[in-house]
């Protein structure tokens, strides 16, 4: 949604537009955050069955707390602060994540080997297609085993590019914590991969 | 004399500089911090590994007929909500004016207790026989 100008309305207008009952200003909301709020619930769970579920009960958690919205904040801040709190709330409902391969492995294997189909032969070779469908997958593992907030940190700020003052409001804590949070998954992360011998090429 | 930042700042600054993306400057406090401390310095190239390792995740998208799903049954939602409010409306609209003729009567009754208000209203009395003009 754009203005007369070609200007691209901001996320905050079209919220309180929302607010309002304008239906087109939560399509034009939900076509524009739609794909980050899924890769965000598939990355944190590793469960795309799961992350489907709650795909759907995120945007009705938002539409329920919509009245709730102050529109001097940052409106992603504000919607990542209620996914992030939807998983923090499904995963306590489970008794613990499933540690083995999980279908989402399997389902990244399969589009991979898609992707080089795709793209011909050159693409990669196979020893580093191999090397890499590897190294995701541990990266997977790795994120799958972070403690709640670290994970929640780690992926919006590399993944989703929020500002970790944005983190920080969504995690409810200051700045400089929120930067020691991602800090320490990410030290985590690189660990894990480490030792299980998937070091990134520099 | 300059001051000299602690790990924990070092590490916070680090971080921020990974997510602006490769090349951005290290302030000059920090790179100092680099030049001094070898455990910070390890660690950081080992993190710039790790943080790169994250090109490699596929894209994922939602599919489309969860996106349509989840798109429609919230507009259902809004459709529901607004048919309630404009319900909720219509009967405000109604309650008033029999509020008023209530008020009017100048007794505090509730607005369903009709009965009484309209008794006091003028009869509308059908004419009897005795009003009726005579035949000729």
């Amino acid at each position: 949604m754009s203005d007369d100008a070609g200007e691209v309305t901001p996320d905050e207008i079209l919220m309180a537009a929302y607010q309002a009952g304008n239906e087109a200003a939560f399509g034009e909301l939900f076509g524009r955050h739609a794909g980050s709020v899924y890769r965000f619930l598939v990355r944190r769970l590793a469960d795309r069955s799961l992350a489907d579920d709650l795909f759907q009960e995120a945007f009705l958690r938002l539409h329920r707390a919509r009245h709730t919205y102050d529109s001097t904040r940052s409106f992603r801040a504000w919607l990542f602060g209620i996914v992030h709190n939807l998983v923090v709330d499904a995963m306590r409902s489970r008794s613990r994540l499933p540690e083995t391969t999980s279908l989402d492995d399997v389902r990244e294997a399969a589009a991979e080997r898609q992707q080089q189909a795709e793209l011909g032969p050159d693409y990669r070779s196979p020893e580093r297609l191999v090397a890499a469908r590897q190294s995701t997958m541990a990266l997977s593992r790795a994120l799958r085993a972070l403690p709640s907030d670290e994970a929640t940190a780690l992926i919006l700020a590399r993944l989703e590019g929020l500002s970790y003052d944005d983190i920080a409001e969504v995690l409810g804590r200051s700045a400089a914590a929120t930067k020691q949070l991602a800090y320490r998954a990410l030290k985590r992360v690189t660990a894990t991969m480490k030792a299980e011998g998937h070091e990134e090429e520099t | 004399m300059k001051r000299q930042i602690s790990c924990s700042e070092y590490q916070g600054a680090f971080i921020e500089a990974l997510a602006r993306g490769p090349g951005s400057e290290l302030s000059a406090d920090v790179s100092a911090h680099l030049a001094l401390c070898s455990e910070c310095r390890a660690t950081s190239l080992d993190l710039e590994a790790g943080w790169d390792a994250f090109r490699d995740l596929q894209p994922v998208e939602p599919p489309q007929a969860l996106r349509e799903r989840t798109r429609g049954a919230v507009l259902a939602l809004m459709s529901e909500e607004r048919a309630s409010a404009s319900r909720r409306r219509w009967l405000d609209g109604v309650q008033v004016p029999l509020a008023v003729g209530s008020a009017r009567a100048g007794e505090q009754r509730p607005i369903w207790d009709l009965g009484s208000t309209l008794g006091r209203l003028p009869r509308v009395v059908a004419p009897t026989a005795s009003d009726r003009p005579a035949r000729p």
